[in-house]
């Protein structure tokens, strides 16, 4: 008899399921509160998950060579001096732009154009080494390089800010169209300076031209590890930052407690301009010369690391060195294994969405549905 | 000179027309793809698979049948371009990712990917070069060559490959589909106000999912285009990306509409050939030249937010993850 109920109860239990079709297996609601620990956790199972991806799509394009991409970028960082050098400044860069941009992202403006305002500092500071140097002693040139960078950066950053106060033009689009403006200034004045070549020639004034490439990375670390420290006593320390976060937050609260929003979007986004523009002095100082590819599209990547690192200059510096280390690694690996310079945005394009998917885990959650999952096992413990 | 200048501006058009089709109906359901540039590097690296599969298959150009390669390269380039559209709704659909992020990040991958399989392939044909062409110029063939043409017309319309008129068609289509079609008001819906749309019994996951992934296998096709008709699969790398961020300007240039936007295609491409053709007074004048169509893309952008028209302006939810409970 027990038997017949049971089917019955069973024969009920499907055709339930099957009149309500809206159930669904689970639902995804938003994460309140979340510890620190939980946060921590999160974060490096992301990290260490990215890392193994990168290699296992190495070893997709060349089987058996899972740890290279490891054992490279290790190399890339201990192997030698000239190796570890060449890792510091690309940490450096990306720091250095990253930290630039991350007042603006505070503010939820999104400066893509971080790459045009490097640029544009780099080509004043050039200007200013090609048409000033020759009159005026090294040192007085390379501060007029510096002062000329930041202004000319500062310059840059105002144009879309200005239009976002005023209008509420779409800066996302603004900015990413200024970096082809300013590609576009430095081939016209490549043609200008040089219209047989096109290109740029060493520059001599202002440059350093005696110093190495070792020393001048280190002045440009040491200028980024001070613009980091300013940063981080900016947003959490000071007034400004105070009033950047809140326009970030919700625009009208701001207006209500009695921030001007349009002068607190400017001045952030022209201290952006600056600090892009400090960073294409000291590019130019390395370089000696300029050319619309310098920077290589490092703008993008940072602009991924400052959003990956939730805006917090820790997080920021911890991504920063992760994403150096694994360009490296990878650009190192690839002229191992002969795969070519396009494999390092391989890796790095994997590394960063694979820790984009685990921001899903820190702002959501996932509650599966327990009736339905309850009553198959139910019926399953009854079978049994 | 002029006609000359003009058909070197039609051949040109379609690389950027593909491009924004794809990327306006995309944007058009509330999604800002910026991984436009990425996914016609991935429409390049499928139609090399294709390709390269078909010859496979066939062994040798010299049985190669013109139909069929134009099957293989414009599967492979629909299905990376499809396949992009689902990674990338995925992620900012059912994950609720950033979109500017993930975009990027996408376009990065792009380039990466296009440049990795044009190395591979590279390495396994010694003379890659005559080996693109060989099957491009076999596809061509399908219609007059250039030097075939007895007048003017023709030169100008009629000697031009299948993708040639795809492109046109396809958005002249898109621009039906969303001003005349119910499907079309539902996309609207979903990216002006994904709150009401879904209030209205409009599913916004499966609207964003659907023109995401149609979207990008259109745009993928921009980089076909470029890979097989223009070029004939003579590549320069790091040229695609290039062409997509000009797709993504022409998107706001012609206000969000695909049948502006073959105007607006034909107007970037003229101002991207103008100098190469004429031979401006100066080699400065020309660099200048070149970058002209960002500039008009942003004064078009001031100007749509500084006059305010209703009709003008981007869609409501642009850029914004939908997630029922913050409503």
């Amino acid at each position: 008899m027990s038997k017949t109920v049971l089917e019955k109860d069973k024969n009920n239990l499907e055709s339930n399921e099957a009149k309500a079709p809206r159930e669904k297996l689970f639902h995804i609601a938003k994460r309140m509160d979340v510890s620190l620990q939980y946060k921590i956790i999160v974060r490096v199972i992301s990290i260490v998950t990215a890392l193994l991806m990168c290699a296992f799509v190495l070893n997709i394009f060349k089987p058996g060579k899972f740890f290279t991409i490891f054992s490279s970028s290790f190399n890339a960082l201990t192997g030698s001096t000239n190796k570890f050098f060449i890792t510091l400044d690309e940490f450096a860069i990306l720091l250095g732009i990253s930290i630039a941009i991350l007042p603006a992202f505070k503010m939820k403006f999104w400066n893509l154009g971080a790459e045009g305002q490097i640029l544009i500092g780099g080509l004043a500071a050039v200007l200013v080494s090609k048409y000033i140097g020759p009159y005026v002693p090294n040192v007085l040139c390379t501060i007029l390089m510096l002062i000329f960078a930041i202004i000319a950066g500062g310059v840059w950053a105002l144009i879309p800010a200005f239009f976002k106060a005023k209008f509420n033009t779409n800066e996302t689009l603004f900015t990413l169209m200024m970096n082809y403006l300013a590609m576009g200034f430095i081939a016209f004045f490549e043609q200008v300076i040089d219209p047989a070549h096109g290109t740029i020639a060493q520059l001599t004034n202002g440059t350093f031209p005696d110093a190495t490439d070792n020393v001048k990375t280190i002045i440009a670390f040491v200028i980024v590890v001070l613009m980091t420290l300013f940063m981080f006593g900016y947003l959490n320390k000071t007034k400004h930052g105070y009033e950047l976060t809140v326009v970030g937050e919700t625009r009208n609260t701001a207006k209500y407690i009695g921030i001007n929003v349009k002068a607190v979007i400017m001045r952030t986004v022209v201290l952006c301009g600056i600090l892009c523009g400090i960073i294409g002095y000291f590019t130019v100082l390395k370089q000696k010369s300029i050319s619309p590819n310098i920077i290589g599209g490092k703008g993008f990547t940072a602009v991924m690391i400052a959003w990956l690192g939730h805006m917090n200059v820790v997080e920021v510096i911890v991504m920063a060195f992760l994403v150096a280390f694994i360009t490296r690694g990878s650009s190192v690996a690839a002229t191992n294994v002969d795969l070519g310079s396009a494999f390092t945005n391989i890796t790095i394009a994997i590394f960063l969405i694979t820790i984009l998917a685990f921001e899903f885990f820190l702002n959501y959650e996932v509650h599966f549905n327990k009736k339905i999952f309850k009553s198959k096992k139910e019926v399953k413990e009854v079978e049994e | 000179m002029f006609i000359r200048l003009l058909k070197e501006a039609f051949r040109l058009t379609p690389a950027f027309l593909f491009g924004s089709t794809g990327e306006t109906l995309t944007e058009k359901s509330g999604h800002l793809n910026l991984g436009t540039p990425g996914i016609m590097c991935m429409g390049v690296a499928g139609g090399m698979i294709g390709i390269n599969l078909y010859d496979k298959i066939c062994g040798g150009f010299e049985n190669a049948s013109p139909v069929l390669t134009f099957i293989f390269v414009v599967f492979f380039a629909l299905l990376l371009g499809a396949l992009s559209g689902l990674i990338f709704s995925f992620f900012t659909v059912s994950l609720r990712c950033n979109q500017n992020v993930m975009g990027l990040a996408y376009t990065t991958f792009g380039i990466g990917f296009y440049g990795l399989i044009f190395k591979t392939i590279e390495s396994s044909h010694f003379q890659s070069i005559f080996f693109y062409n060989n099957y491009c110029s076999t596809i061509n063939t399908l219609f007059i060559s250039d030097q075939a043409c007895t007048n003017n017309f023709q030169y100008l319309f009629g000697a031009n490959g299948v993708l040639w008129f795809m492109s046109f068609t396809i958005a002249i289509a898109v621009a039906v589909v969303l001003k005349r079609t119910k499907v079309g008001l539902f996309v609207r819906a979903v990216g002006e106000n994904a709150g009401c749309a879904d209030a209205a019994g409009i599913n916004v996951s499966t609207y964003r999912y659907v023109t995401t992934i149609i979207g990008s296998a259109i745009s993928a096709l921009g980089g076909l285009y470029y890979f097989v008709e223009m070029n004939v699969g003579l590549l320069e790398f790091g040229n695609v990306d290039a062409y997509g961020w000009l797709a993504v300007a022409l998107v706001i240039f012609t206000l969000w509409k695909t049948d502006l936007g073959i105007l607006g295609a034909i107007l970037f491409a003229f101002l991207f050939k103008l100098p190469e053709i004429y031979g401006l007074p100066s080699p400065q004048l020309n660099m200048l030249f070149q970058y002209l169509p960002y500039f008009v893309t942003i004064i078009i952008l001031v100007m749509i937010s500084a006059f305010d028209k209703k009709a003008a302006q981007a869609p409501g939810n642009l850029g914004i993850p939908y997630f029922r409970e913050e409503r």
